[in-house]
């Protein structure tokens, strides 16, 4: 595929804090249809890439394309096509999940009828009807992942950028948004996610990027990946190869 | 989307977000709610009668007769004074204590990322939080101050223009000041962290108020207590304050002359508002 096709496009996307490099260099693309797993050790740069990709923060040199548009040039149209669901996402506590959910239709111009049945369909999908009309405030963990998951999902993106999605959930509300982000990516959504847990990434992403020390060191499908790890079978073992972090899984072999 | 139409949707969503607050609040909380609001409400029209009855008082050629004798100086130089005082006092309290209102709410509040992730335009998130910063303290000034300029104007027999130009100067001052604000804050934040600077002002304001609180007590233990006849020194000290803001360069002296003047035929206000709209729009720009 073309890189002209991809929906979300960097290209020497780079970002110093101060003297320290977050993230440099990096060039990948994600297409419409595919779902693109982001792994890298704690502090490697994922949430840096993340924010750069949704326009949160303006890379130091490089640039990032989404559905065409640059992020730093063209904010708002990059920004109307993306669905972004950060590690703590934020939610209004004080309004209720159906209300908030409008809230999100609002922000993205949708029309009065189109937000109310939307957010009814989402608020069913994620079970969350029950408690629809109550405070968020009163929501568990996994209720608020699966509001902001759903407030992403509201004006039905082109893109999705998830940062943990399913960090602190319980295994049917984890398969559940696996199911659902299976579904976007069936329907041409271009799904691109961080995760920490290998499993997800193996069985759910068609192509996985993995980051280390701020720099991409590995892209491709799993069986891309296991060529260029010396046919290392599992994720877990071709990411510790990738990531130097194979010496801490021989000293935990040695002392089992 | 407009920018008029984006900061319309985030702050109806604020308003959302306090009615919902309200209504759900148990209800002798909400009784609670409308008696203060009922008693602030009084107390802007206590002192509304107070100033117009102060502020009367001193037109009687007793009370000028009265000073006078004592050597005081004629009052009507400090009364025309009072709205400069009232919008320079609003212009710098807004200025000091947004900073910390304005840092906390621009890169410190758990929302900014989800606002700025949608497709509204940074500047429209910008201005709707500078307005959600700063409408408690401008809320709070205007509790005192509306009365008190209202009650000049109606002592003083002002025309029916200058009640609404009152409140909208007041409005325009507070915005210019918090503009400014945020183009400092977000000149610092440039240079530091946020939540260092964040800790900093709270520890120097904390320690300021502590200051402040005691201060009587200390200027006695020093020796410097409270002067035998205050009122000939304060009211000189007044007029010389009003003689130093009063000077055309001085943006806090623009508004005065808006109320007072403008309906008099001077074109001040219009001065105010592109100030007011300058500084906002000078800051927002900076923002991101």
């Amino acid at each position: 595929m073309g890189d002209e096709h991809a929906l979300i496009r960097t290209v020497d996307l780079t970002r110093y804090y101060g003297q320290h490099k977050a993230v440099e260099g990096l060039n990948f693309s994600v297409y419409g249809g595919e779902i693109f797993g982001f792994l890298g050790p704690n502090g490697a740069g994922k949430t840096t890439t993340m924010k750069m990709i949704v326009g949160l923060l303006r890379p130091t040199r490089g640039q990032a394309f989404v559905a065409g548009h640059d992020v730093v040039r063209e904010p708002v149209a990059a920004r109307s096509v993306i669905g972004y669901v950060p590690e703590e996402p934020h939610l209004y506590t004080k309004l209720s999940g159906r209300e908030f959910l409008r809230f999100v239709g609002d922000l993205y111009n949708m029309p009065a009828e189109k937000v109310n049945r939307r957010a009814d369909e989402l608020l069913r999908l994620f079970d969350l009807e029950e408690a629809a009309d109550s405070l968020i405030d009163s929501y568990s963990h996994g209720m608020r992942q699966k509001t902001a998951v759903a407030a992403a999902l509201m004006h039905d993106p082109r893109v999705l950028v998830l940062d943990e999605p399913t960090s602190g959930l319980d295994p049917r509300s984890a398969r559940l948004i696996k199911d659902i982000l299976r579904q976007m990516a069936g329907r041409g959504t271009a799904v691109f996610l961080s995760t920490h847990i290998m499993e997800i990434a193996e069985r759910m992403c068609d192509r996985i990027g993995i980051i280390n020390a701020g720099q991409l060191v590995a892209v491709g499908t799993m069986n891309e990946l296991r060529a260029i790890s010396a046919g290392r079978a599992s994720l877990e073992d071709i990411f510790l190869s990738l990531t130097g972090g194979a010496e801490y899984a021989e000293i935990a072999e040695v002392l089992r | 989307m407009t920018l008029f139409r984006a900061v319309w949707k985030l702050l109806r969503a604020q308003w959302w977000i306090w009615l919902n607050n309200f209504r759900r609040a148990k209800g002798r909380a909400r009784l609670g709610y409308v008696v203060f609001a009922i008693f602030l409400l009084g107390l802007a029209a206590g002192a509304f009668a107070l100033s117009r009855a102060m502020l009367s008082a001193l037109r009687d050629p007793r009370a000028l007769t009265w000073f006078d004798a004592k050597g005081l100086g004629n009052p009507m130089a400090v009364i025309e004074g009072v709205p400069l005082l009232v919008l320079s006092g609003v212009f710098l309290l807004t200025f000091i204590f947004s900073f910390q209102v304005l840092l906390q709410v621009l890169y410190l509040s758990g929302d900014m990322d989800f606002l700025l992730s949608s497709p509204l335009p940074a500047r429209a998130v910008f201005v709707a939080k500078l307005l959600q910063a700063v409408f408690p303290n401008f809320a709070l000034f205007s509790l005192f101050t509306l009365p008190l300029l209202w009650g000049l104007g109606a002592a003083y027999g002002y025309s029916a223009l200058y009640y609404p130009l009152v409140p909208l100067c007041l409005a325009l001052q507070t915005l210019a000041a918090a503009g400014l604000s945020a183009l400092l804050v977000i000149t610092v934040v440039r240079v530091f962290p946020a939540r260092r600077v964040f800790e900093v002002i709270s520890f120097l304001s904390a320690m300021i108020g502590m200051l402040c609180s005691q201060w009587y007590n200390l200027s006695r233990g020093f020796g410097r207590g409270v002067e035998s006849d205050p009122v000939g020194p304060a009211v000189g000290r007044v007029t010389g304050v009003i003689a130093r803001l009063s000077v055309p360069w001085s943006p806090m002296a623009w508004p005065d002359w808006g109320c007072e003047r403008w309906y008099a035929g001077n074109g001040y206000l219009p001065w105010r508002i592109s100030f007011s709209a300058w500084g906002l729009q000078v800051a927002s720009s900076c923002f991101r």
